[in-house]
């Protein structure tokens, strides 16, 4: 019979939601057709179901009995791995960005999401490779991206610094385009994930195994999410973290009916485009300079560390004692830090720490539009550099710590945020 | 798309090393051919080696999961597949005895093995055929994973031999099974 045990662990299913503020923590399996299946890599997830007991603390009479346990109130861990995949949907000319649940995902866990739409350079051409006037700029943003594709192709995104104006608007780059679009030319917009102060939603699984019964609703989840950027040509990743107040056995769920002792469902994947780490490209700029040149930094290793973590706030009329989860940082810890690699080169970077400057760093993985995937942390601090053996390579390892971006014109989240993820 | 373009894959890395497909970094179209094929004769092996259009073969080595694939009840399956291109060159009896000409041999395999490198290597060259047939190769190019060389055929004086290069890609196909 399928799905009866002994059943093997790979073939898995992981659906997603998005419990709305004030719906924290309510079981939305009623309506399964509102979860989305993540792409979780093969072997995952590592999922933990925690249902406390404690003594009840009253004195046995002979030394060889012990005391019933209480039981206590639930919790659950949820890990899993995702490619760091596009959406494969360019946002072309009049084409607005989209999203998958991976794009979902962040915007539960960052709290912001922008999606943004593509134009073409407006009649005239630019007279730099820094920006000038579009069709229509509403659909980019401070703090968004703009690609421009080079005559071989090859798809070109840079961080917006500011935009002004819808119809026959503009946008200005934090760092060149390598040429000067001319008119008519396609302008690629993308969505970009960023940092509110108090993202204020939850998140809620379905983990199913194949066998019947080996079903499980999580509810009131937040979590953190590391990049993995490996440069060696493998599928980079995103390393999800989770943990939330309450779960329930598939048969106890609002959707049982559809959730336990049935066959497990295939899962589909939209907006689903992974690509493989090998090309892209990394811009390290001081802040406030335009130019490209000196900008494209050849790493040979890339990293960032979140420092945001979530905070159960504790009360006895929440969900097992949680009232909702809060955005936190814990103090001396920066929102972003990370660290790069590249060949050494001078003096330029120990330079760049002892005057404090301020640096742009922006990671993009994939070379086309609807293909490319970002790591951008947009005002850093040099740190710490050290001269480094890179695989026998006379190398330099730059450490930073991220603060809010102060070179994005604007004062809203988006503009401020001290990282985002971009897809273009 | 029930299974991974196969065809289309396999022409575009064949238009890119023969026919000078691409948009940047590409082999211009006459340096090799793929005519390294099976059931030759040494002496036909040999004969083919001296041309201009230097005789290459791609095969398909090995596949294996990719380890950011999602299960497999999803409708995304990502694969590497390892690949070779074989580039044959024929050792003439002068670079069999002057090695100067050995040298000069040399170095033009060690650039047959650049030029597949940065063609094969560089996106969006394996994006589409030249046909325009997208070939959903995961990052529109391979990944190289390095080149061995090897002196094969029957030794002189009567015979000439081949100095073959073998040179190793990944590509990581992304197949969108129905669900």
């Amino acid at each position: 019979m399928p799905g009866a045990g002994p059943t093997v662990a790979i073939v898995r299913r992981v659906r997603v939601y998005v419990e709305p503020a004030g719906s924290f923590a309510v079981d939305h399996t009623g309506s399964l057709h509102d979860f989305a299946d993540v792409p979780i890599a093969e072997g995952m997830p590592q999922l933990t179901l925690t249902q406390e007991t404690h003594n009840p603390l009253h004195a046995r009479q002979d030394v060889r009995d012990y005391q019933e346990e209480v039981i206590g109130k639930k919790s659950w861990t949820l890990q899993f791995t995702t490619a760091f995949a596009p959406t494969g949907v360019a946002a072309g000319d009049g084409v607005t960005a989209t999203a998958g649940s991976i794009q979902t995902m962040l915007k539960a866990v960052m709290g912001g999401e922008f999606k943004g739409t593509g134009s073409t350079v407006a009649t005239g051409g630019w007279s730099t490779a820094g920006g000038g006037s579009l069709a229509n700029a509403a659909g980019f943003a401070a703090g968004g991206i703009a690609g421009w594709a080079d005559t071989n192709g090859v798809v070109h995104f840079r961080p917006v610094k500011s935009r002004t104006g819808a119809t026959g608007g503009s946008i200005t780059l934090k760092v060149r385009f390598p040429g000067t679009p001319a008119s008519g030319d396609v302008i690629y917009s993308g969505s970009t994930y960023y940092w509110t102060q108090d993202p204020d939603t939850s998140l809620q699984f379905v983990v199913e195994g194949y066998e019947q019964q080996d079903r499980w609703v999580l509810l009131g989840g937040q979590g953190t999410v590391t990049p993995q950027l490996a440069l060696d040509g493998t599928i980079q990743t995103l390393q999800w973290q989770f943990s939330g107040v309450d779960w329930l056995e598939g048969d106890e769920a609002a959707g049982a009916a559809s959730i336990h002792g049935t066959a497990l469902g295939s899962a589909t994947y939209s907006n689903y485009n992974p690509i493989t780490g090998q090309s892209g490209q990394c811009l390290v700029q001081t802040n406030g300079t335009i130019a490209l040149t000196g900008a494209d930094v050849p790493i040979s290793a890339i990293a960032f560390q979140p420092g945001m973590t979530y905070q159960a706030i504790p009360s006895p009329s929440g969900v097992q004692g949680v009232l909702r989860h809060r955005l936190t940082r814990a103090s001396g810890t920066p929102p972003v830090s990370g660290s790069f690699t590249t060949y050494f080169t001078g003096y330029t970077n120990w330079d760049a720490r002892d005057t404090k400057a301020d640096k742009l760093v922006f990671y993009v993985a994939g070379r086309s539009a609807g293909g490319v995937a970002i790591v951008d942390a947009p005002t850093v601090q040099f740190t710490n550099v050290q001269p480094v053996d890179s695989n026998n390579i006379q190398s330099e390892t730059v450490e930073f710590k991220g603060r809010l971006d102060g070179d994005t014109s604007g004062t809203g989240d988006m503009a401020k945020s001290p990282q985002r993820y971009h897809f273009g | 798309m029930a299974y991974f373009t196969w065809s289309a894959a396999l022409t575009a890395i064949r238009e890119v090393i023969e026919s000078a497909h691409g948009s940047l970094r590409t082999i211009p179209a006459g340096r090799f051919t793929d005519d390294l094929v099976e059931g030759l004769s040494e002496d036909e092996l040999n004969r083919r080696g001296v041309r201009t259009d230097i005789p290459i073969r791609v095969r398909f080595t090995a596949s294996r999961k990719n380890p950011a694939s999602p299960p497999i009840n999803g409708s995304t399956i990502i694969r590497d597949h390892d690949l070779e291109v074989v580039v044959s060159r024929t050792i003439t009896p002068e670079q069999q005895a002057d090695a100067d000409a050995y040298a000069t041999l040399q170095a033009l395999a060690m650039e047959d093995r650049e030029a597949l490198e940065q063609a094969l290597c560089t996106p969006p060259n394996l994006a589409t055929t030249v046909a325009g047939t997208a070939t959903g190769i995961c990052g529109d190019a391979l990944i190289y994973r390095g080149s061995d060389t090897r002196v094969t055929g029957t030794a002189p004086p009567s015979k000439a031999q081949r100095f073959e290069t073998i040179h190793r890609f990944t590509m990581t196909a992304v197949s969108r099974p129905a669900t």
